[in-house]
């Protein structure tokens, strides 16, 4: 690989946008794809596009036969994206995973109090209703988005504007009865069934979780179930 | 793809680089069955064996470390195949039953 193909992969990954390098290794010449910046190699056309467009989709570099040269596609995806509603005490604990698996973590609580705990100093905190704060961020096919105050007040205008996005996972916590109550709230705001149904409540794998550690554990393996299916 | 991970090892390279000594890469290009370490997983190794990064669970880094140093001292990349299958299996085959590809050429 050469120096330069190097220093261009440091300084896109520092945009914190996807994109792909098509490497063919049998000549060490690379070129690069990404949203806006299409390249300029000759044997680039719209079906390669399409197969770069779909490696970052599934989020799988692999080595592919185009036109009867072969080449090695490297995908460099954004961050998984998880916004927690509520920084409630369960947070701390789902934090520290999906820091392991070095997600960016955005926690949003409007009660400014509760977002100024130690166990929440290094991470991103918007200190604004749910719904305000969702509004203004992207949210992507790379994003979840999970609810965990129990208060219908904070987590359910969340759920609404969570449900219109592309975010790959929506869970919300509470018991089956709590959850059952939701569903009557939010069909009667006008949601339909299969809408809500993206829902995952009661969240989490079903492993017998009783801890918060425990039961933060059952959360990630959902999304990562959801992001991998 | 984990990209941090990886970020952190080519910003290491990058390092190494910079203070004018030789770097080699090597990158998983193409798995087949279980493998410990996904597609596009690296590692960067310097001409005296040190290295960052993994591309399985430990089963061929050595093998893989002995074949960058080579690359380094003569130029050429290389592309080894791993798994039940390689005649060097009883040495360093895949624990997992699985097969693996890697990719090593130079930082130049």
């Amino acid at each position: 690989m050469k120096i330069n193909t190097l220093n261009k992969i440091l300084s896109l990954k520092k945009e914190n946008k996807p994109f792909v390098i098509i490497r063919d290794l049998n000549t060490n010449i690379d070129f690069f794809y990404n949203e806006n910046n299409s390249t300029e190699e000759k044997n680039f056309d719209e079906n390669f596009k399409i197969i770069c467009i779909d490696a970052l989709k599934k989020d799988k570099s692999s080595l592919i036969n185009y036109n009867n040269k072969e080449y090695f596609l490297h995908v460099y995806n954004s961050p998984v994206r998880l916004i927690i509603i509520g920084a409630v005490h369960i947070a701390s604990s789902l934090i520290k995973i999906a820091r392991i698996l070095r997600y960016e973590v955005i926690l949003i609580d409007p009660r400014e109090s509760f977002l100024n705990s130690q166990e929440f100093s290094n991470i991103k905190t918007i200190s604004k209703w749910p719904d305000e704060a969702l509004k203004k961020i992207p949210i992507d096919n790379r994003t979840a988005i999970i609810t965990l105050s129990h208060d219908p007040k904070l987590d359910e205008p969340a759920l609404i504007e969570a449900l219109r996005s592309k975010a790959f996972y929506i869970g919300a916590l509470g018991s089956k009865k709590t959850h059952k109550k939701r569903i009557e709230r939010l069909l009667s705001l006008g949601l339909n069934e299969k809408i809500i149904n993206k829902i995952c409540a009661p969240i989490g794998l079903p492993i017998g979780s009783i801890s918060t550690e425990e039961i933060s554990i059952s959360i990630i393996a959902q999304i990562t179930q959801k992001l991998r299916e | 793809m984990n990209r941090k991970e990886d970020q952190n090892i080519l910003s290491k390279a990058q390092e190494i680089l910079l203070k004018g000594s030789e770097v080699a890469l090597a990158t998983v290009i193409s798995t087949w069955g279980s493998s410990p370490r996904p597609v596009g997983s690296c590692m960067i190794i310097k001409k005296n064996g040190e290295f960052h990064g993994s591309v399985s669970g430990g089963c061929i880094e050595a093998e893989v470390i002995e074949n960058a140093i080579r690359t380094i001292e003569d130029k050429k990349p290389r592309r080894l195949d791993f798994g039940v299958s390689n005649d060097k299996a009883w040495e360093v085959g895949l624990a997992c039953g699985g097969k693996i590809s890697v990719f090593i050429e130079n930082l130049e």
